[in-house]
């Protein structure tokens, strides 16, 4: 698919497997997404977005097939150098992603903790360090005027901001998203993700964000996955996943009873 | 920029209040700062350490040590029963949650005087340390286990009192008003509303208290109260240096044990059940459940009436009760009537005990928050939780053996009283403000480094995990991830031990440090009753004091999940 001139992939999946005992979340897939790509990744829930995100991460290992993240293969690298590769790579979650009890400032500020040492690190709890950085990733995210806000002043919207905010800080070559907007007020779902699929586009990461919500697929994405019984159903422009095409994606979901966000 | 202050300031009021602590205690540095007294008192300690020897280990005394031990754990088993029962009642009257509800107008403001005025004698009960009590008692009543029961049962009342009725009060309304709106009476909306939400924190409280109160038996003794401390005191005045070391190992053996049971009792009151070192297995039946608790409260009943019978026994000397009441009505009269001219010299004295507590429990809390990071089994064993990494096996046995020193350092330095550590560390530093100091430190450690490491522990992994993932570091996930969080918590507990260690200050005073501990007992001991009661209206006042501070700092320890 990579032609030798084209620039490494961002990620790269060859034939992996996944299971659960003797329930296959994947059976042997591929996949391969090219730097500064913004790509949605969709499926019912049980379709293995999350597994997939977290095998991605590297916090799971696959059953078999070979991972590639940022050129590095995960199978191969000793803990130290998977550490390494994780502070390129920034996760965004669905809930619980800043700490109660530091304020605003700690919190984006934990992007920065892969690049200092430890005595920096503690410092930096007493008088803040690289501040410049953080208020600038606020800005970015549209809440300057938090910087020194304690954690639980913020409302639900304002604290993904800020976990955007840290990765702007953290400065990650890839962001892996799980369902980023998923508990928040359905009017704030939209704003949250073009937000972040915008910033990472002006700064030329790569994203992969795993969505439950269809219409957010016009959020600014280049490209849709759709997960389905473990194997790709879709893979194109979000243009191209029509009403029929998604009727059928969320069929037995739809049978169960539970309807996909819309 | 008065925002970036914000993390410093707090450091630089500690540090200030540090050095004038350091100033006006009164310590003799010399043994830390010049080589040449160093040298010397390393030479002082090991000639004491020497003159130990082997232990005594004859059937006999060992018979002695065996009852001892037994008198000790009875006195701590019956004060702890009776202090229960007292600090239960006491904490019904100065909780507003339960004694004020809903009530309006007039009787809301009888209501609250009540409360203010049960207060204070929860303040009077706690403010004067066991030892105080007991040489009160054991003036008024008899020698031996029963006015040490007496003593560590009105202190102990006192502590649960106050941390019931915070427990209560931390009550959130919002729990109660259903109860309320559906017409439930005081009792129904206590037992229904307030018991339920704080339940286990209530137990897991009592069961801290029950241990410290099996500790304070044992040396309680130092002053006549029967049990392991008079025999321990008696054979170090003596020098039979030998049997004090069978002894303190009988102490050891007592306390460690009750440390040990109360872990493993709190540890299955651990709430949340995600998280991996919460207990596993299937549920049991109601049935069995309450089957069990019965059977768990008849044997602690049994126990308590074991315990009492067993202390009561040494009750009836050879003092009429006619007599007894007759004296303790011509001392208590004495200490009632304090001379207030004393006053300003009794606050001066004050300032050795607040000194030695501020100090001692400052680098307590350092060291625990150090401490607790190779003491607490998600950072070293559970890591893979947060981390996804697998490690070797040789890595993890080095984890583990990190884990087991870090927490048998936590389990000897808690264990062994604030007291005794004093004893030990007055070779090295000689007698004065330093050794009480660094044993106030040494106990203090301790329990902060098991209260501290708890709290890293229960922190959800997946808030660790988030950390992790940007840090790539244990340790700064630690920083990061699980300190924040638990920063509250642990504060709070620090104000509690510093409370806890100025009635211990001024416990070393009476057992001859310096300062308002030595002064009571010196003028108690020449029965100028009116300057001892001096000097008692102190450490109330002391007590009252930092109670009411901390409540306008917002330190109150008892939180309560909802």
């Amino acid at each position: 698919m990579t032609t030798p001139s084209a620039p490494a992939p961002a990620l790269e999946l060859r034939g992996v497997s996944c299971a659960f005992g003797a329930h296959a979340v994947f059976d042997g897939i591929d996949l391969t997404i090219p730097p500064g790509q913004m790509v949605a990744l969709l499926g019912p829930s049980g379709a293995g977005k999350t597994t997939l995100l977290r095998i991605l991460a590297g916090t799971l290992p696959p059953g078999r097939g070979t991972v590639r993240v940022l050129g590095a293969e995960l199978g191969r690298l000793s803990a130290r150098q998977l550490r390494r590769l994780r502070q390129r790579v920034g996760f965004l979650y669905q809930t619980d992603a800043l700490v109660p009890g530091l304020r605003t400032v700690h919190n984006v500020l934990i992007g920065r903790l892969g690049h200092w040492s430890l005595l920096r690190s503690l410092l930096s709890l007493v008088w803040p360090q690289e501040v410049e950085r953080a208020r600038a990733a606020l800005a970015a995210v549209g809440i300057p005027e938090k910087l020194h806000a304690p954690v639980a002043a913020l409302s639900g919207g304002q604290r993904q901001r800020v976990a955007i905010a840290r990765l702007l800080a953290q400065d990650s070559e890839l962001i892996l998203a799980d369902e980023p907007a998923a508990a928040l007020d359905p009017r704030l779902r939209r704003a949250t993700i073009e937000l972040l699929v915008r910033l990472a586009r002006e700064r030329g990461r790569t994203c992969l964000v795993s969505l439950h919500d269809l219409e957010l697929m016009g959020a600014g994405f280049d490209r849709v996955l759709a997960l389905r019984h473990g194997r790709w159903f879709f893979d194109g422009p979000p243009g191209g996943l029509d009403a029929a095409r998604i009727a059928e994606l969320f069929a037995e979901e739809r049978a169960r009873g539970v309807e996909p966000d819309a | 920029m008065p925002e970036r202050l914000r993390g410093v300031l707090p450091l630089l009021a500690v540090l200030v209040l540090a050095l004038l602590a350091l100033a006006l205690g009164e310590y003799d540095l010399a043994p830390l700062l010049d080589p040449q007294e160093f040298a010397r008192a390393i030479g002082r300690a090991a000639t004491f350490l020497s003159a130990f020897g082997a232990p005594e280990l004859g059937s006999g005394f060992l018979a002695t040590c065996v009852r001892l031990t037994l008198d000790t754990f009875a006195m701590a088993m019956a004060a702890t029963g009776i202090a229960i029962v007292l600090g239960l009642a006491l904490a019904l009257c100065t909780s507003h949650n339960v004694v004020l509800g809903e009530s309006r107008g007039a009787r809301r403001l009888v209501l609250q005087a009540l409360c203010e005025s049960a207060r204070v004698v929860q303040d009077i009960l706690r403010g004067v340390p066991d030892f105080a009590w007991a040489v009160i008692l054991i003036a008024s009543l008899s020698l031996g286990p029963p006015a040490g029961v007496a003593a560590l049962a009105l202190n102990v009342s006192g502590i649960l009192a106050r941390v019931y009725s915070e427990l209560f009060d931390a009550v959130p309304a919002r729990l109660l008003e259903p109860l309320r709106a559906s017409g439930a009476t005081r009792l129904q909306t206590f037992c229904y509303g307030v018991v339920p939400a704080c339940g286990s924190t209530l137990v897991s409280f009592t069961l801290l208290r029950w241990e410290c109160a099996v500790r304070n038996a044992a040396v309680i003794g130092a002053v006549n109260a029967g049990g392991l401390g008079s025999e321990i005191k008696r054979s170090l005045d003596y020098g039979e240096y030998s049997k004090v070391l069978t002894l303190l190992a009988c102490l050891l053996l007592l306390t460690v044990g009750s440390d040990l049971v109360s872990a493993f009792v709190r540890g299955r009151l651990a709430q949340d059940p995600d998280h991996p070192l919460a207990r596993r297995g299937g549920e049991r039946s109601p049935g069995a459940q309450r089957a069990s608790v019965f059977l768990l409260i008849l044997v602690l009943v049994a126990l308590w009436a074991w315990a009492m019978l067993h202390c009561h026994a040494a009750w009836w000397g050879n003092q009429s009760l006619e007599d007894r009441w007759q004296s303790t009505v011509q001392l208590f009269g004495g200490l009632l009537a304090p001379d207030l001219s004393l006053l300003p010299r009794a606050f001066e004295s004050a300032v050795v005990p607040l000194s030695m507590a501020f100090l001692g429990t400052l680098l307590a809390a350092l060291g625990a928050a150090v401490l607790a990071y190779p003491a607490s089994a998600t950072f070293q064993l559970l890591d893979a939780g947060f981390t996804g990494e697998r490690i070797s096996g040789a890595r993890r046995a080095v984890r583990a053996v990190l884990l087991a020193a870090a927490r048998g350092v936590a389990i000897v330095s808690r264990s062994v009283p604030d007291v005794f550590w004093a004893l030990l560390l007055v070779s090295f530093f000689r007698l004065g403000t330093m050794p009480g100091m660094v044993a106030l430190a040494i106990h203090s450690l301790g329990l902060l480094i098991r209260l501290f490491a708890e709290g890293a522990d229960a922190v959800p992994l997946r808030r660790l995990e988030v950390v992790h993932a940007a840090s790539g570091s244990r340790a700064k996930t630690y920083l990061y991830g699980a300190i924040p969080p638990c920063a509250s918590h642990w504060v709070a507990n620090t104000f509690f031990q510093f409370e806890s260690n100025v009635r211990s200050g001024i416990v070393l005073g009476i057992v001859g440090v310096q300062g308002l501990g030595f002064l009571f007992t010196a003028t108690f001991e020449w029965f100028r009753m009116d300057q001892a009661g001096t000097y008692l209206l102190v450490m109330v006042l002391l007590s009252l004091g930092l109670d009411r501070l901390s409540r306008v700092l917002g330190l109150a320890r008892a939180r309560i999940q909802a």
